[in-house]
């Protein structure tokens, strides 16, 4: 619910009770206020009647309004309500009535004076219409209110919550917002212009962090694997010992290339691979297969490229090739010895096939860093985090699917 | 043949000299920018090894310095950024070609024996080795001066092999020389087995001798009878 909104509703709603409320406190007010004086008239017109049956005078008898008789005893005032059809106006309408006993020159007269009233319901009637009108006044002018400083309280504000939505980490600035001339706001901004100058601070330390200790790493592996080679080279090792040393280089080979597509990921992430070309992949695939045409063949793999369309992304031609590389490099490493891959390049879709004995059982994570499913010991469980990666900045979608012994691997824009 | 092998990290920089040294190589180290322009000034190499982070300048101003003043010497980089970026600049300010942290000796020794042919012989160098001649530009191999017909990976393999004669190749090095960047998840053993089957095959048909002996559990080894 909008700000604005929530703040209307309460207010209305906490106006309509204590208009209820006034409704009821004026309907007692103005009924009492109205009701003594039509007593104190009532009671003035009697007197007047006395006055003039004193000086003699004859009281004309009009009927409902006045009515004097002359009676034998004298009897308590009585003041009531009464309905009484009136025949000129043909209803019966409501009428006060006042009866008093009056000894006058020694006779006793029943003086009935009646006036009009207005009925209690006309009375509640036009209160809560009046009120009613006020409160319906009130939702116009809060609309028209609400309307106007919309467009002048808000249009800042609004201004600046796009600022944030369009805030990336990537473009390394922080966010200066508008100065919006509400002290609430203002606050929350200084707040978020702090807060996002801690973060792009921190982002980029931590960035720096990354590349350095990448590279920081490189070079004792390189002591490491070169004093370790030129180990090998001298002649007494026994031939466990050779073993020791190749499983040695083995490993500062694949902590290397941990390290560098870790410190390869950090580059793609910080947007420095972003030069985009509309890519056709049919030839970058090509061009793969054919790099590593033997590597299948050794293993038996029949590849297979079929065309029916050209599948165009625009997106940075390293990326796209690095994403073929090691797609192709995960397909090689997980087909089976005479097995089959299947490349489909459609318009709307690339499928990367590849013959497999059963579905992975973590389909969700595949693409999740450090996750392997195989015991493959060179695999630096990196390859499909790169490849994901690279879809998610090139605006592409990797699915991964099981069908028919096959592992698919469908790209699409 | 006289290389300078510029480098800050002293324990790689002894490595790399103790496996160039075995090579037909004389080499002088130097462990800083300093240091490493002292030696280029008094001398002439015929190559540098070329580390382009040092401690106390940028070893890409080395390189100009050596291509301004010296431009017979080859140049390898080395460097622990493999990003495309500094490779490229390295290769626009002149280096022959460009080597990344970790790196196999055999590889930094076949790379630097590439440059050194195709700077020093200008291509017209032969390679000889008992009855092995290689052509190097012709990419061509002679049995007893009858040509060997080699796929583009069996030369390589041979070349590689005999630049590094009498070393011991690991299976993980000869792939890695062969496939490159493809080849970081694949079984070694096979494929280099497979190829160098084939290899000996050929050399034994065209009545070569086999020189290449197994290291038991982790490669190879040319050795030179």
């Amino acid at each position: 619910m909008k700000l604005l909104k929530k703040i209307n509703r309460d207010y209305l709603l906490s106006s309509a009770l204590v208009l209820l409320f006034g409704l009821m406190a004026s309907y007692f007010l103005i009924n009492q206020l109205v009701f003594s004086e039509i007593e104190e008239s009532l009671n003035a017109s009697a007197s007047r009647i006395e006055k003039q049956l004193k000086q003699q005078k004859k009281i004309p008898n009009l009927y409902p309004l006045i009515e004097v008789n002359v009676v034998k005893n004298l009897q308590h005032i009585v003041l009531k309500d009464t309905s009484i059809y009136d025949p000129i106006e043909g209803e019966s309408e409501m009428f006060k009535e006042l009866n008093t006993y009056r000894n006058i020159n020694g006779q006793i007269y029943h003086i009935t004076v009646r006036t009009l009233t207005v009925e209690k319901t006309d009375i509640v009637m036009s209160i809560f219409l009046g009120i009613t009108g006020i409160f319906l006044l009130l939702i116009v002018a809060l609309y028209f209110i609400n309307k106007k400083t919309a467009s002048s309280i808000w249009k800042p504000f609004n201004e600046n919550l796009e600022r944030l939505r369009t805030f990336s980490l990537k473009d390394r600035k922080k966010i200066v917002l508008q100065e919006t001339g509400i002290t609430e706001f203002d606050e929350l901004n200084s707040r978020i212009a702090e807060l996002s100058e801690k973060v792009v601070s921190d982002y980029i330390s931590l960035k720096e962090f990354t590349e350095n200790a990448s590279h920081e790493i490189q070079t004792p592996l390189a002591v490491i694997q070169a004093k370790t080679e030129n180990l090998v080279n001298s002649q007494s090792l026994t031939k466990d010992q050779l073993e020791v040393l190749y499983s040695i280089l083995e490993n500062i080979n694949r902590l290397s290339k941990m390290s560098s597509t870790l410190l390869l990921l950090t580059k793609i992430e910080s947007a420095q691979f972003s030069e985009p070309e509309d890519i056709d992949f049919a030839p970058l695939i090509r061009d793969n297969i054919d790099a590593m045409k033997e590597l299948f063949d050794l293993r038996h793999i029949k590849t297979n490229i079929a065309q029916p369309g050209i599948f165009k992304v625009k997106m940075d031609r390293t990326l796209a090739t690095i994403l073929i590389n090691n797609l192709l490099k995960n397909i090689l490493m997980h087909t089976p010895e005479k097995g089959e891959v299947i490349i489909k390049i459609r318009q709307e879709s690339l499928v990367f096939a590849n013959s497999g004995k059963q579905a992975l059982k973590d389909k969700e994570r595949i693409f999740d860093r450090f996750y392997k499913e195989s015991t493959a010991e060179s695999s630096t469980g990196l390859g499909l985090a790169l490849v994901k990666k690279i879809c998610e900045v090139s605006n592409l979608k990797i699915d991964y699917s099981y069908e028919k012994n096959m592992h698919l691997f469908m790209l699409r824009n | 043949m006289k290389i300078l092998i510029v480098e800050d990290e002293k324990n790689l920089l002894d490595s790399m000299a103790t496996y160039l040294q075995k090579e037909v190589f004389v080499c002088e180290k130097a462990a800083n920018y300093f240091t490493a322009e002292d030696k280029l000034a008094a001398f002439d190499y015929d190559l540098v090894v070329l580390d382009i982070t040092l401690p106390d300048g940028n070893g890409l101003d080395l390189l100009q310095q050596i291509k301004e003043n010296h431009s017979e010497t080859g140049i390898l980089i080395v460097s622990a950024r493999n990003s495309l970026d500094d490779k490229l600049r390295g290769l626009d300010l002149g280096a022959d070609d460009y080597i990344t942290k970790p790196f196999h000796l055999s590889e930094l020794n076949s790379r630097i024996r590439a440059i050194l042919r195709r700077r020093k012989y200008k291509g017209t160098n032969v390679l000889k080795f008992n009855e092995f001649r290689i052509l190097p530009e012709q990419r061509e191999v002679n049995i007893h001066d009858k040509p060997l017909s080699l796929t583009p990976k069996e030369y390589e393999l041979l070349l590689y092999f005999i630049t590094n004669k009498n070393h011991v190749l690991t299976r993980q090095s000869i792939a890695e020389h062969l496939w490159g960047d493809y080849m970081d998840s694949a079984d070694h053993f096979d494929f280099v087995y497979t190829h160098l089957n084939n290899l000996r095959k050929k050399i034994k048909n065209a009545g070569g001798k086999d020189y290449v002996q197994t290291v038991y559990g982790i490669g190879y080894k040319f050795i030179e009878q």
